[in-house]
């Protein structure tokens, strides 16, 4: 044994932890070994040292910081807020997490607005994105979509005139409707998207379509008009002395022109153009239809349905009418028992100085 | 069967005067800790400054310390002493304070960061916080402070596995069995760790103080 494995044994040794043959060994080699009799004298001497050592006296202000600190652990409300707004690097991610917040909102904002802006404008149509974006071309240069010109040249539209009466420009430019054309331009028409119950807020408008009117419309928007309402007159007006190269946007029909319907070969000849009625003049203009419109007609009234109205856009029979609110639910049962459902029926939100409600049923022409 | 592994599970029955004071915590006694506060201030800070050996540390150490424990005294299940349970979150406490110690000491390398033991910062050097010891001559008294100061030194430079376990065993006179709960380790290895630390020091000792014994 070696007087290095002597003295890692020693503190066993003093402790009195080694085996009673282990501690002879020790004892043996002390006894001729003055290096690890002085080791173990150094030991032992340390020992008292360190068991001398003098104590330190906490000040007496320790447990009165330590106390304070507690209670302020056991006030939750005070202690949050503080930590929460004082140090900096909560501050900061605070500070960026609430403009971050404050961005989305304000752009959401700005989205409802914009929406809004659109439902309180005369017309909203949505139209299908290629006749949207054809249309909206037309408003001005901050609509510029470049998508555009991929889209195929909308056909010239006519405007809507008075039973009998078939403008020049409109049999100059008449055409039969473009089979791959799905949406003509000159929808004079709320189109709805599938609203069924009406989202209040317009977003089905927002994300299919777009505000379009005629200059004349979007210079006096009409506040109050119910979104999905039949067209104002001033727009028909405005339509119609309309130049015919310059398309217009919206050729709506107008609830309170009673004039005669354009006769079926005007109306083919005007190609996709629309031809409207009023109610009062419904059956003649349902000459030579299809049983199916007509009976839909004939249901539209049952549930006394009023302003209904008939146009043919793009092989489409087009049939807008306004109903007391509590006779939708009712109609919407009818047509789907007739296989009328889906994007077909559209609902709008109930005009708040009639209390009536827009519908629009769309079924093929040759229905 | 059945009833060996229950009794494995039932903590073993520790007498500890603290209990009471500690279950008066538990249940949100504020007070009741300033009682403990009371009783264990100065063995913790004792520990924390023999660990760190500067005394302002070591009583932000404990500051600390005790804040853990009052954070934490709901998760004491009594399974050893309170006094043991705060001895190992002071040890856990003052081991960190070191680290950041020494980070700080690296970046600043300044002498005056770190003041000699009998320069007046640590607990001996302030007359205020020693435990005046009227016997002594003046004399004595600066030979006996010199000496505890260079061993304080040679504590400071022992291993850290080592440095806290000859503080809670030779000066704190923690048993065996405690300081294996305080690091929850075999009391085996708190012995054979406590031997190396003892001739560490002793050799420590030797080549800093010379001849001592």
């Amino acid at each position: 044994m070696t007087c290095r494995d002597i003295e890692d044994s020693l503190p066993a040794y003093l402790e009195g932890l080694l085996s009673p043959e282990e501690s002879a060994r020790v004892r043996d080699h002390l006894a001729s070994c003055p290096q690890c009799r002085k080791a173990i004298a150094d030991l032992e001497r340390m020992g008292t040292i360190l068991s001398g050592l003098e104590e330190v006296t906490p000040p007496p202000w320790l447990k009165q910081r330590i106390m304070t600190r507690v209670r302020d652990e056991v006030q939750p409300e005070k202690g949050f807020f503080r930590r929460l707004f004082s140090p900096l690097h909560l501050k900061i991610p605070l500070s960026t997490a609430a403009l971050l917040i404050i961005s989305v909102l304000a752009f959401q904002v700005y989205r409802t607005q914009e929406t809004q802006f659109h439902r309180d404008g005369d017309l909203h149509v949505a139209l299908p994105k290629p006749a949207l974006e054809r249309s909206m071309g037309t408003q001005g240069p901050h609509r510029k979509d470049h998508s555009r010109a991929a889209i195929p040249p909308a056909p010239a539209v006519g405007p809507s005139v008075p039973r009998g009466t078939t403008p020049p420009s409109a049999a100059k430019s008449a055409k039969s409707p473009q089979p791959g054309l799905v949406q003509p331009t000159d929808q004079s028409a709320l189109r709805l998207e599938q609203a069924s119950p009406p989202r209040p807020d317009g977003e089905g408008m927002r994300d299919s379509g777009k505000h379009l009117s005629g200059e004349e419309d979007a210079a006096k928007p009409r506040k109050g008009a119910v979104a999905l309402a039949p067209l104002p007159l001033e727009t028909l007006e405005s339509v119609g002395s309309r130049k015919a190269e310059e398309p217009p946007v919206f050729a709506a029909p107008r609830p309170s022109l009673s004039g005669a319907l354009s006769p079926p070969m005007a109306r083919k000849k005007s190609g996709d153009g629309e031809n409207t009625s009023d109610s009062a003049v419904t059956d003649s203009g349902l000459r030579g239809k299809s049983a199916s419109t007509a009976e839909i007609i004939s249901l539209l009234r049952q549930f006394d349905a009023s302003r209904i109205e008939r146009r043919t856009s793009g092989g489409m029979e087009i049939l807008t009418a306004e109903l007391p609110p509590r006779q939708v639910q009712a109609l919407l049962q009818r047509l789907t028992g007739l296989g009328i459902t889906g994007r077909a029926v559209s609902i709008g939100t109930a005009d708040s100085r009639a209390g009536m409600v827009p519908v629009r049923i769309e079924v093929p022409a040759n229905r | 069967m059945e009833a060996s592994n229950s009794l494995k599970e039932q903590p073993p029955i520790i007498e500890d005067d603290d209990l009471e004071t500690v279950l008066l915590c538990q249940k949100g006694d504020v007070e009741a800790f300033g009682v403990l506060v009371d009783r264990h201030q100065k063995k913790m800070l004792n520990v924390a400054y023999r660990m760190i050996g500067d005394y302002e540390e070591a009583c932000d150490v404990v500051q600390e310390a005790f804040l853990a424990a009052f954070r934490s005294v709901a998760k004491f299940r009594r399974e050893a002493r309170f006094s043991t349970w705060l001895y190992g979150i002071v040890v856990n406490c003052a081991k960190n304070r070191l680290i950041e110690l020494k980070q700080r000491k690296a970046r600043v390398r300044s002498e005056d960061f770190f003041p000699e033991a009998s320069s007046g910062k640590e607990g001996y050097g302030c007359g205020c916080q020693a435990e005046p010891l009227q016997e002594d001559s003046v004399q004595e008294r600066l030979e006996k402070k010199e000496l505890e100061a260079r061993v304080q030194e040679c504590i400071g430079l022992l291993d850290d596995g080592y440095r806290e376990i000859l503080v809670l065993r030779d000066i704190q006179g923690l048993s065996y069995g405690e300081i294996a709960d305080v690091f929850k380790i075999p009391p085996g290895t708190v012995r054979s760790r406590l031997f190396r630390a003892r001739n560490s020091l002793k050799d420590l000792m030797r080549s800093r103080i010379g001849d001592f014994s």
